[in-house]
């Protein structure tokens, strides 16, 4: 039998390296007299300065480094990479201000095809030599977060097109947080008594579960569309305090229901259901709608919840705008956290919950000391999947007038600016990055020690 | 019984492109709904023009999902993909986690406007949920079949078409499902890229304030995601019918 | 006809499982391989289908050298039975049955009446179960199927490796007792892995004991339980080790022909009856002896507690 000695090749790295090398074959750069123009591709050897040559010598080490079996290939790896990330910064910048000098306000310098390449390249490399050096996709991170703070990037198009919505883009950041904020919140609001209600009573089980399934298919543009002619007429003909009416009422019905002698007869369950379900779509809009303008601090917009003879089209539930965003994110949200909240309900096991009675705990301990330790975990990663999801439907909410980093994807489409598409789109890729490891981590603290 | 549960599907679809295509009937609910709208009905073309545009961009796309998904994931499970597994299994987590319609307008100036662009940014998307289904399906086969299976001499090709595929199906076929769902939706902004679609009646209905052809574009769209829906999960249920 | 010789495995981090291990595997006998959980017995069971390779020494079957063939083929012709069963839950019982058949190229309807018979032969009705998915039968029916499954292409040779071990000890009871039935009826070479010393007395009719990667003793049960060759085979057997042997012996070896008074009213015990079972009952009748009875009813022999001091 023959034995293989040290290290196997590393085929990942190899892949990251190579993909840098053909990242030559496009154009790094592109140059537009103004937004109008097709502009003209630049490719490697049409650039100037010394370090496109050097990045490009990186990659053909990263890509040998894979191959060369030795413990120390990680470092020299992670070293490479950090280097063909400086390299690769610095032919940006110091071409950029090379062909924007003397080229008029109207000139803009974008990042092509080359350039997303050696991103990609730079995410496999990573990986690659990630699984021998622990550091290396931090110390990847490190440099692109080191290089953009730097100004690198600063002269390229979408570094100008942010600086000319500066004004209004941490105003629709906010819009769109709050969107996706209140969008959630009711969603728990509502889900989660759903969910535990069909955890109780097994008939609700398929209603729920499908009900939720069955709204979460509905493409988001669609179901926005067709909330609108709805959330308009209500808007138009249906005053604030008629709906705070309707909702005090079906409490009080439901109230009185679960107090009847004749609780027990199965024909009450459906009833109160129903109630509660009528009283909670007539409060849905509403309840967002407050939530969104108490998160955004339009107070001209909460003001109007405590006017009961105005119409709710003034407290901001129209047609075109939050409301139905706010609607159609909630429903979006549903699912993950009625799921599951379901699961997490039904993964506690049987014994535990005998235990925990056997010891002579009321049903309200149950729940709190031994059921939901024990849902937490799949709890939150509802609502990790709600969040991550409204906070990337949110970006359909401008369409409708809702605002939100959306709007600048709009702008950018009706200007046939590329570059202020990105001003929109990338930080919400981003962001729904960070919120998912940020809710990750949530979790992993929440979770009970020994349920990890 | 069993025959009226089986002609459902088709009859479904067929009354669903019957619905599309009676021009007319659109015209009259929408203008009874819409009485003071001027244009109710979409007129450059007809519904069922946008319907086969909107099918025609999320088919090919998740055609393409299926040709070069399904032997990606094969081949990162056999010996010769394995080493690259790690990443595949690592990106198509990640890559989940972006949403589908900021990946679009992502992908806008590294492959600019119009239908192919389109069509290339909707099949990445779509490729994730399809290759990290059936990545999951083919990791998750049970070791004992696998055993048993290497035992009574099955050739590697054999375990793979006869065991890990079969037994790959339910989620394999749920990946394609959510890709199938998620391209059919995503499509429906695609015509901010430059496509056509049911899309371009809803977006040019919410610019002009005409409410009319948002509702054109928008029942068509969710009907067609619902009747998607449940045809791949029929299509779960009779390819797998060992699992009830 | 099974021969290792010389064989043995280790893995790279230098752990000894089998070291240098010899026996050889007659024709149409079921050997038992049997010790404590890490002693090899499973590794080297999995050395005859080559499940795994061995680090080095030679395993023949039926004369041939098994590294020499291809381990595909090999297998095709080798029944493989495992403790975990392992059917295939998206096939029904008939296309778990014929997996092999088909692999080979059987046609359909000689595949399907080979599955009924064997069926039948594990106890199952074909014509109930065929058509289910595993998913819907007990465990211990699922080993009954696993069993058939391997006997479909008509092996040589079976493994199995610890069968019964994962179903409940009343069903683990009726199916080793049905084993045996279909034993005598196929007539294998069979090499069997086991924990459980009383299914290796039971159905075995020779035991390797194995410990440490090493054959501690490698002889019929009955030679076992009378002469362990060492302290640890001796302990492995248990302190009841002469109580196991009386069940491996019937109670006409020990009786005594009867005088004439043989009429008189005594205790009875069968003459099918095992040496142990009549000793039971001996220590719960208050008589001193009991007359051995056969099937028509007459009195064969005696037999008493005094008997068994001449224990053979």
């Amino acid at each position: 039998m023959t034995e293989t000695r040290g290290l196997k090749l590393n085929a990942i790295t190899v892949l990251g390296g190579a993909i840098g090398v053909l990242s030559a074959s496009l154009p790094w750069l592109l140059f537009r007299p103004n937004r109008l123009v097709q502009g003209d591709a630049l490719a490697v050897w049409q650039l100037s300065g010394p370090w496109h040559w050097l990045a490009l010598v990186a990659w053909a080490l990263i890509g040998l480094s894979g191959l060369w079996r030795s413990s120390l290939r990680g470092y020299v790896g992670t070293a490479l990479l950090v280097g063909a990330i400086a390299a690769i910064a610095l032919t940006i910048s110091s071409n950029a201000a090379l062909l924007l000098s003397g080229a008029g306000e109207f000139a803009r310098v974008s990042v092509s095809g080359g350039v997303w390449l050696m991103l990609l390249a730079i995410y496999i490399a990573a990986f690659g030599v990630g699984t021998e050096m622990k550091f290396a996709a931090p110390m990847v991170l490190l440099a692109l977060l080191a290089t953009f703070v730097l100004g690198a990037y600063s002269r390229l198009g979408p570094a100008v097109e942010y600086a000319a919505v500066s004004d209004t883009f941490f105003t629709e950041l906010l819009r769109h947080f709050a969107l996706s904020i209140a969008a959630v919140i009711v969603a728990v609001v509502i889900g989660v008594p759903l969910a535990l209600l069909a955890v109780r009573n097994s008939r609700l089980e398929g209603l729920v579960l499908g009900g939720a399934g069955l709204l979460q298919t509905i493409p988001s543009l669609a179901l926005f569309g067709v909330l609108l002619a709805p959330l308009a007429w209500v808007g138009r003909s249906v005053s604030v305090g008629a709906v705070l009416a309707i909702i005090v009422i079906g409490a009080l019905l439901s109230f009185a229901i679960s107090r009847l002698p004749v609780s027990g007869l199965s024909g009450v369950l459906p009833v109160r259901f129903a109630l509660v379900g009528v009283t909670a779509l007539v409060a849905l809009p509403m309840l967002a709608v407050l939530i969104y303008n108490a998160l955004i601090g339009n107070l001209g917009g909460l003001a109007a919840f405590v006017q009961p003879a105005a119409l709710l089209s003034s407290a901001g539930i129209r047609g075109i705008g939050a409301a139905p965003a706010l609607v159609a994110l909630t429903i979006y949200a549903l699912l993950p956290i009625v799921v599951n909240t379901f699961v997490g309900m039904k993964s506690v096991p049987e014994g535990v919950i005998d235990a925990a009675k056997g010891m002579g705990m009321n049903q309200r301990q149950v729940f709190l000391r031994a059921e939901l330790p024990i849902a937490i975990p799949a709890m939150l990663t509802g609502l990790r999947g709600a969040t991550v999801l409204s906070f990337g439907l949110t970006t359909v909410a401008a369409l409708i007038g809702g605002g939100g980093l959306g709007f600048f994807i709009l702008r950018g489409v009706d200007a046939n600016a590329p570059d202020l598409i990105l001003v929109g789109a990338a930080p919400i890729v981003i962001l729904a990055l960070v919120i998912d490891a940020l809710l990750r981590a949530l979790s992993a603290v929440v979770t009970p020690k020994g349920l990890r | 019984m069993t025959l009226a549960r089986a002609a459902l599907l088709p009859v479904l679809w067929v009354a669903a492109f019957a619905l599309f295509a009676w021009q007319d009937g659109w015209r009259l609910a929408l203008t009874a709904l819409f009485p003071n709208s001027r244009n109710p009905v979409f007129e450059r073309a007809t519904l069922l023009e946008l319907v086969g545009q909107h099918l025609a961009i999320a088919g090919l796309a998740s055609v393409l999902v299926l040709i070069v998904g399904l032997p990606l994931a094969v081949w990162a499970t056999r010996p010769s993909g394995r080493p690259f597994l790690p990443l595949i299994a690592n990106t198509v987590s990640i890559g989940q986690t972006f949403p589908p319609t900021a990946v679009l307008f992502l992908m806008l100036p590294i492959l600019g406007f119009g239908a192919q662009a389109a069509v290339l940014a909707l099949f990445l998307y779509g490729l994730l949920p399809t290759v990290s289904g059936a990545l999951q399906g083919l990791e998750t086969v049970p070791a004992d079949a696998l055993e048993a299976g290497i035992g009574s001499g099955m050739s590697e090709r054999q375990r793979l078409l006869r065991l890990e595929l079969p037994l790959a199906l339910p989620s394999l076929l749920a990946g394609v499902r959510t890709t199938l769902i998620l391209v059919m939706a995503t499509t429906t902004i695609a015509p901010l890229v430059g496509t056509g679609g049911l899309g371009v009646p809803i977006i040019g209905g919410l610019g002009n304030d005409n409410l009319a052809q948002v509702l054109q574009g928008a029942l068509p769209v969710a009907m067609l995601a619902l009747l998607t829906d449940y045809s791949m999960r029929t299509l779960e249920r009779r390819l797998t019918p060992w699992r009830s | 006809m099974i021969e290792f010789i010389g064989v043995s495995k280790s893995y790279n981090a230098g752990t000894v499982i089998l070291n240098d291990i010899s026996l050889t595997v007659e024709r149409g006998e079921l050997v038992i391989l049997i010790g404590p959980s890490g002693c090899g017995k499973s590794t080297l069971l999995r050395l005859v289908n080559r499940m795994i390779a061995p680090s080095s020494g030679q395993i023949l079957i039926g004369g041939k050298d098994s590294a020499l063939l291809d381990p595909v083929e090999l297998r095709r012709g080798i029944g493989y039975v495992i403790q975990s069963i392992g059917l295939f839950p998206h096939m029904t019982i008939f296309e778990n049955v014929e997996v092999v058949p088909s692999i080979l190229g059987t046609q359909k309807a000689e595949r399907r009446s080979r599955a009924e018979s064997l069926l039948h032969t594990v106890g199952l009705e074909p014509g109930v179960y065929g058509s289910r998915y595993p998913r819907a039968l007990s465990g211990g029916q699922q080993q009954r199927v696993g069993i058939a499954r391997a006997l479909a292409a008509d092996p040589d040779v079976m493994l199995m490796d610890e069968p019964f071990s994962a179903v409940d000890p009343i069903t683990r009871g009726g199916l080793q007792d049905e084993f045996l039935r279909i034993k005598t009826e196929i007539n294998k070479t069979i090499v069997f892995v086991t924990h459980d010393i009383d299914e290796a007395i039971k159905i075995g009719d020779r035991v390797c004991v194995l410990n440490a990667g090493a054959v501690q003793q490698f002889d019929t049960p009955e030679a076992l339980l009378r002469a362990p060759a060492n302290d640890f085979v001796a302990s492995f057997l248990g302190e009841d080790r002469e109580l196991k042997r009386l069940s491996l012996m019937p109670v006409t070896a020990l009786m005594r022909i009867p005088p004439s008074n043989a009429g008189e009213a005594r205790g009875q015990v069968l003459a099918s009856s095992s040496a142990r079972d009549a000793l039971s009952q001996l220590m719960g009748a208050s008589g001193r002896e009991l007359n051995v009875m056969d099937v028509a009813g007459n009195v064969i022999g005696l037999i008493a507690m005094s008997d068994y001091g001449r224990n053979p």
